[in-house]
């Protein structure tokens, strides 16, 4: 029973939680990201001998994710629709948690930044990554992965108003 | 000033070396500037951590523990015949809306590893046991078809008995649904020894059939091929069940 699959599905229960809110960081869009989610931990189990145990789970699941939202960009702008459009109130979520306006507010800042710099925040703000680990996971230079970083941060801090600054 | 903001971001994100960390705050003891820029970082690394923490408390949706359950155990002496793909498969995954190239190849391969799986708010451990001779009922769904009437159970009850019945072999047997698989159980002496399951049909997002609904054809088979008369009555349900399910 304790073969390498079982061992990686029962890691990625455990991960759940995470990818989808990885999945959120990235989509914008709840039922996009738990999508991905899907894709991703379906992709994973396919090809679970390629992961090799010892290494990151997270950081080999979530670059499955964030292949399978690349080739999904792609074959929207292929389908010329680039996003699906938003509906009024679509990230208010079920969870009462999540209706407090802080959470929303920032959630939706993301949401309005550029892809590139979107998924840098996701990893290394969200989810806690090193850059160095994320700068491996996108498979770019450190000093890209820092300077994307940092105007993520500037347009956030801009996006989210002097009301936000003094929290900490 | 002398640093970067990219630097003293790293400062507030714990990415320097030690040497220009001492830098930074030396620096900062006459520059109250760095302090603060600093600072903003840290409180937007906090805003994000804590904006997106509410997530992970959410309730993980059922498909994706679906997609992570299990392979079912191999069931020995039982017939499993599940749907045909594309019934199991959108049973299976119901929710899913992005197509995706390999789908259609997985999907055959899907059928009866989801079965158990599908749809069961309770886990699949519980509801069933593999004995050396096949797969028997255990936890809530021995109980439900020990002592549940089929006209008691709730439309929205988790397992429901369906038909019951005697088969040409003398022993009693009973059909359910549970979540969306459907089954069907014969009584051995001391337990409900699992003859069939399959995937009921895709009855829309979320939705449980009402009671009585149209059980799988292949359950019906099997039923077929077992009956020995007619259905019981509620009477004779109640009758069975009153006697433990033995003559």
């Amino acid at each position: 029973m304790n073969n390498p699959a079982d061992t990686v599905r029962k890691a990625l229960v455990e991960l759940l939680p995470r990818l989808r809110r990885f999945g959120r960081a990235l989509t914008r869009n709840q039922d996009d990201a738990d999508d991905l989610v899907q894709i991703a931990i379906e992709r994973a189990l396919r090809h679970s001998d390629q992961w090799q145990p010892g290494s990151r789970l997270d950081s080999w699941i979530i670059g499955i994710m964030r292949n399978a939202w690349i080739d999904e960009i792609r074959a929207r702008n292929r389908r010329g629709a680039l996003f699906a459009p938003e509906e009024a109130g679509e990230h208010v979520g079920e969870s009462p948690m999540q209706a407090l306006t802080e959470s929303l507010a920032i959630q939706d800042a993301v949401a309005r930044l550029p892809e590139d710099q979107r998924i840098v925040i996701a990893l290394v703000l969200v989810e806690g990554f090193s850059y160095r680990e994320a700068a491996e996971l996108l498979e770019i230079p450190i000093g890209t992965l820092t300077s994307r970083l940092a105007r993520a941060r500037t347009a956030l801090q801009s996006l989210l108003g002097p009301q936000h600054e003094a929290a900490q | 000033m002398k640093f970067s903001d990219e630097i003293l971001m790293a400062y507030a994100d714990g990415e320097l070396d030690a040497a220009t960390r001492a830098d930074i705050e030396a620096a900062m003891t006459s520059d109250p500037e760095l302090a603060a820029s600093i600072s903003r970082h840290r409180a937007t690394r906090e805003l994000l951590r804590r904006g997106f923490e509410p997530i992970l408390d959410e309730p993980v949706p059922s498909r994706l523990l679906d997609a992570l359950a299990p392979e079912a155990p191999r069931l020995a002496g039982a017939e499993v015949r599940p749907l045909p793909a594309r019934g199991a498969a959108t049973a299976a995954r119901p929710t899913r809306r992005w197509s995706w190239p390999e789908w259609g190849a997985m999907a055959a391969t899907l059928a009866v590893g989801a079965l158990i799986g599908a749809g069961l708010r309770i886990a699949p451990g519980p509801l069933m046991e593999t004995r050396d001779d096949g797969l028997v009922a255990a936890g809530e769904l021995s109980r439900a078809l020990s002592t549940r009437l089929a006209r008691d159970a709730a439309p929205g009850a988790e397992i429901r008995p369906g038909l019951s019945f005697r088969s040409a072999g003398g022993d009693y047997c009973r059909t359910f649904v549970a979540g969306r698989v459907a089954g069907l159980a014969c009584r051995d002496p001391d337990r409900w020894r699992l003859e069939l399951l399959s995937t009921l049909p895709e009855a829309g997002t979320g939705a449980y059939r009402p009671a009585g609904a149209a059980l799988p054809g292949v359950i019906l088979e099997a039923v077929e091929a077992r009956i020995e008369g007619d259905p019981l009555d509620a009477e004779g349900e109640a009758a069975a069940l009153e006697r433990g399910w033995r003559d």
